[in-house]
């Protein structure tokens, strides 16, 4: 570490170690993320302190998110409040379907922008104004590659990948399996007439992040769908969290 | 495309941090497992910084190399992508050390 400017020598390439005293050079050091980072930060302390268990999920468009998402509601909104965000680029189309479910959901509408952000997710929930020891589902735009690198104050990523897309895209989209807690393996039935290696693809996965866990899940045809929903409970925020976190 | 969202950040961290000057040069610190593309960063500045202080800076990009330490058998590693097994006991299981940077090291100004 050098003394004098706080750079680390060490870490770089080619860094060009000038020293330049000029007025004209201003120095910055700081994050381009660190703003996202902030508002993670607050989110999740938020979640935490109100013992509110936020799942962030992921994944190409088209991978049966929402289907999911609509099963998992019915299963578990007698027992546990549940509130949902939507993420799309146009459209409250998915907003719709859920809110179909009588559990409060908002949509976020990103416009250009291929991701939701921290920000984006504080004010929806502030919006939402979530009661204590609920569930938020947060679903992402549907990408593999953006919504990664932002990190939205979440307890952990899910990310759904349906055999529709083939068994290499960890490989392909690194940065989201890396993330992920657990990789949701969607749209099991259609597995005899698509050319899919589900152990390659678990393999590839865990190439990557040899701690995810893995599900195998049709939401359509609703198999699976009891090894998700103890999976859930099972990483519900207990009021234990809430004591270590205080 | 997120790079045009960092882009945007970029700026919104250069207008807090300079005042009354134009930007000719920025330099910023680049992992090479950050997930950022260095070609889309080049693309997408000048969109970004138009009509702002950064208007037709120039971008330098300092990359830096990722490297990992192995949770078996505790080597320091080179990683080139996120699926990469340790070069010594052929492990995927490794924590990231270096190559996730993305930073704003310094500007320069008229």
């Amino acid at each position: 570490m050098c003394g004098h400017c706080g750079c680390d020598k060490s870490e770089m390439e080619s860094h060009e170690h000038h020293h330049q005293h000029d007025e004209k050079i201003i120095q910055i050091e700081q994050d381009i993320f660190a703003e996202n980072q902030m508002y993670a930060k607050q989110n999740r302390e938020y979640f935490t302190h109100h013992n509110i268990t936020a799942f962030n999920f992921v994944s190409s468009p088209g991978s049966g998110k929402t289907t999911l998402l609509i099963k998992t509601i019915q299963a578990l909104k007698s027992s546990v409040p549940i509130y949902v965000l939507e993420g799309d680029q146009q459209t409250d189309r998915d907003a719709q379907k859920i809110a179909a479910t009588k559990v409060p959901v908002i949509q976020i509408n990103t416009g250009q922008v291929c991701h939701l952000d921290a920000h984006h997710v504080g004010h929806a929930v502030m919006d939402l104004a979530l009661v204590d020891n609920s569930f938020l589902f947060i679903e992402n735009v549907g990408n593999l590659v953006c919504p990664a690198l932002f990190d939205l104050g979440e307890l952990s990523k899910i990310v759904i990948l349906s055999v529709t897309e083939g068994d290499d895209k960890p490989l392909k989209y690194p940065y989201m399996f890396a993330e992920a807690a657990l990789l949701i393996i969607n749209k099991m039935d259609l597995l005899p007439y698509v050319d899919f290696d589900v152990e390659q693809c678990i393999a590839y996965a865990k190439q990557i992040n040899p701690a995810i866990q893995v599900l195998e899940v049709s939401a359509t045809q609703e198999k699976g769908i009891e090894s998700w929903l103890q999976w859930l409970l099972q990483h519900q925020m207990t009021p234990e969290h809430v004591f270590a976190s205080a | 495309m997120h790079e045009l969202a960092i882009c945007s950040n970029i700026i919104k961290i250069l207008k807090t941090q300079v005042v009354n000057k134009k930007i000719k040069k920025i330099w910023l610190r680049i992992g090479e497992i950050s997930g950022v593309n260095c070609d889309a960063i080049q693309f997408s500045f000048p969109i970004a910084a138009r009509n702002t202080i950064a208007e037709n800076a120039e971008i330098e990009l300092i990359h830096v190399h990722a490297r990992g330490k192995c949770n078996t058998c505790h080597a320091e590693i080179k990683i080139t992508t996120l699926f990469d097994a340790c070069q010594y006991c052929n492990n995927y299981d490794y924590e990231i050390i270096q190559g996730n940077e993305l930073q704003i090291i310094k500007v320069e100004v008229e």
